[in-house]
């Protein structure tokens, strides 16, 4: 489905997590031929909830934020990471900490903040494959060399980049 | 004049004697084929107006070593069910053979050979226990059919090549049940139990015992060591270097995913350039970029090791392929199998270096990593490793025999600070740790290399 997302409406990115939502809005997303022809993102953020509040709070303050750029930039279309049990240590221990359970509900509270349609859900394997998060932000360096890119947005621009066809020339 | 048996090959008969339905699981190069011809032979057939009719499923590069078998026991041609499916199905209900060989994957194009009335099989042989995997195809094939067959055949050399569980459908193909449970499900839920996260699963105390009981009863197992036949062998590591610039898009691919301007998103992807680049090749153009371990082939097959036969191994058909123009521009004679030669073709390539005709065997792993028999060679050379510790063994195995009595010399060619060390290194990690995963065990020899 994504393969064929072209939009000249607003295009929300969003990489959920609890200690860091990084979202990107696009203005469109049009399949580019090369890295200057990239859409840059026209908003970006990291959306945290306060880190003395309980982790429910935390997730309903970014669900709340979403609602509230997904409202201010009349978004239409959200591509959103969705996370996955990977057979590593960390994402076991992840999982066994109750964590993973933790952003699942982020994932489902931001899902009914950008309500009226439904976002589309990508897995990390499919958008970057097995890109380590460095070399991420090095391939949005070369498309937007003055962009400042806060941790956890990152992956956010780079879902965009990836919708537009440009993460992997 | 027929071959004596060894002494384990007559302990071996004996055991087959008193099973309906034998396993044999012995080492690679200990005889265990000739070991089930010979029993089979004894078989009162089903039909004997039709005669003896016996079913061999083995992987496609040691059908030819059946037939070879075959024929060294003076039995008739045999008849191979390979190639296009109506001349496989023809074969099959027609051939008036005894014996009848097909490749293990075989059975997807032709399932008519578990019809009954097609042909009622006096034995089954599967050689080289190809069904470990209870969710697999063939598994399920193999354990849903042939069951009213007079004698059922397992063997192999390596039966358990991650755990044990892949016990169960091994024993399960002979009795219909395995360590007194009917289905595989059953046993790993009374009889394993997970770890903490769910993925691995280990086996209960008393399992381990019981596997064990069970095996020693009704398996025929030896090792080459307990046969006497365990050969001296010798591994000589080259450490090659790259040239600067092939340093350089060596460490940025690995670094950054790219490759002469190609990028990729998949560690898989960024793998195969690593080991290609190694083997001197780009892989996104595809072009020979580098000949270090090119000349370095040239080197030891025209110095150290002129006259004596070897074995070259190779990933890549591009790597085979220019080691092969290079011998024959340097005008060395030489031998050569891979995937896009027929197996008629193969044989005789084969047949002329085990004749003794060239000396230099040039190999693609993939063809003959699996019942081939190349014991005319006492060298092998490495070109490139593939990533199976399985593959690796068996590749490694194919010069044994149980006359031969010199030291068996493995040369592998490594590219210094590469994945070539890393797939290398955990290679030898697997043979410690079969369920450590060979991508997770390349990973973390990467990360202590750039440590």
């Amino acid at each position: 489905m994504l393969a064929k997302l072209e939009t000249t409406e607003p295009v929300l990115c969003i990489d959920p997590g609890i200690g860091g939502t990084g979202v990107a809005v696009f203005r469109s997303i049009t399949k580019a031929k090369s890295r200057e022809d990239a859409i840059p993102p026209q908003y970006t953020e990291v959306f945290r909830g306060a880190s003395d509040s309980s982790w429910d709070d935390q997730v309903y303050h970014i669900g709340s934020a979403v609602a509230g750029i997904s409202e201010f930039w009349k978004v239409r279309h959200t591509i959103m990471e969705f996370p996955g049990l990977w057979n590593t240590g960390v994402s076991h221990a992840s999982a066994a900490s109750g964590d993973l359970f933790k952003l699942t509900f982020l994932c489902g509270v931001i899902a009914q903040a950008v309500h009226g349609y439904k976002p589309i859900l990508v897995s990390p394997q499919q958008w970057k494959g097995q890109l380590p998060k460095d070399v991420v932000m090095r391939r949005i360096g070369l498309c937007f060399p003055t962009l400042e890119l806060k941790d956890h947005m990152a992956d956010a621009v780079g879902m965009g980049l990836w919708a537009q066809g440009i993460l992997s020339l | 004049m027929p071959r004596p048996f060894r002494p384990h090959q007559q302990a071996a008969f004996a055991y087959t004697l008193r099973q309906r339905h034998p396993a044999l699981f012995m080492e690679m190069r200990l005889g265990k084929t000739l070991v089930a011809i010979r029993r089979c032979l004894l078989y009162k057939p089903l039909n004997p107006m039709l005669g003896l009719r016996v079913l061999v499923v083995a992987p496609g590069s040691a059908l030819q070593s059946w037939k070879d078998e075959l024929q060294a026991e003076g039995q008739d041609e045999p008849a191979a069910l390979t190639g296009e499916r109506s001349l496989r199905l023809a074969l099959l209900m027609y051939a008036n053979a005894n014996w009848f060989l097909i490749n293990r994957e075989g059975f997807l194009s032709l399932p008519e050979i578990a019809i009954k009335a097609i042909r009622n099989w006096d034995a089954v042989i599967l050689d080289e226990s190809f069904i470990r995997n209870p969710r697999a195809k063939v598994t399920k094939f193999f354990l849903s059919n042939f069951r009213d067959c007079p004698h059922r055949w397992m063997l192999s050399g390596t039966p358990n090549h991650e755990n044990d569980m892949e016990f169960w459908p091994q024993l399960a193909w002979l009795d219909g049940q395995a360590f007194g449970y009917r289905t595989f499900w059953d046993w790993r839920a009374k009889e394993w139990q997970p770890d903490l996260q769910g993925y691995n699963w280990y086996p209960l105390p008393s399992t381990t015992k019981t596997i064990r009981d069970t095996l020693a009863k009704r398996v025929y197992a030896l090792r080459r060591t307990d046969a006497g036949a365990e050969p001296t062998k010798e591994t000589i590591i080259r450490i090659l270097e790259f040239p600067p610039e092939i340093r350089i898009a060596y460490d940025t691919a690995e670094k950054d995913f790219v490759l002469s301007n190609t990028e990729t998103t998949y560690a898989i992807v960024k793998y195969n350039w690593l080991r290609q680049l190694c083997g001197g090749f780009d892989a996104t153009k595809p072009l020979k970029v580098w000949d270090g371990k090119l000349r370095e082939l040239l080197d030891l097959i025209t110095g150290e090791l002129r006259g004596i036969p070897t074995v070259v191994w190779f990933h890549y058909n591009q790597e085979l392929l220019a080691a092969l123009n290079l011998l024959i521009a340097s005008k060395i004679g030489c031998a050569f199998l891979y995937g896009k030669q027929s197996l008629a073709e193969r044989e005789g390539q084969r047949q002329s270096f085990q004749q003794g005709k060239v000396n230099v065997l040039l190999v693609q792993q993939a063809v003959a990593q699996m019942g081939m028999n190349l014991d005319h060679a006492d060298t092998a050379i490495y070109y490139s490793q593939t990533p199976s510790a399985i593959a690796t063994q068996q590749t490694a195995d194919r010069m044994l025999s149980l006359n031969k009595k010199t030291t068996l010399l493995y040369i592998y060619l490594l590219v210094k600070d590469s994945i070539d060390e890393d797939l290398h290194e955990a290679l030898k990690l697997k043979k410690w740790s079969s369920n450590l995963s060979l991508v997770h065990a390349i990973k973390e020899a990467a990360r202590a290399r750039q440590a």
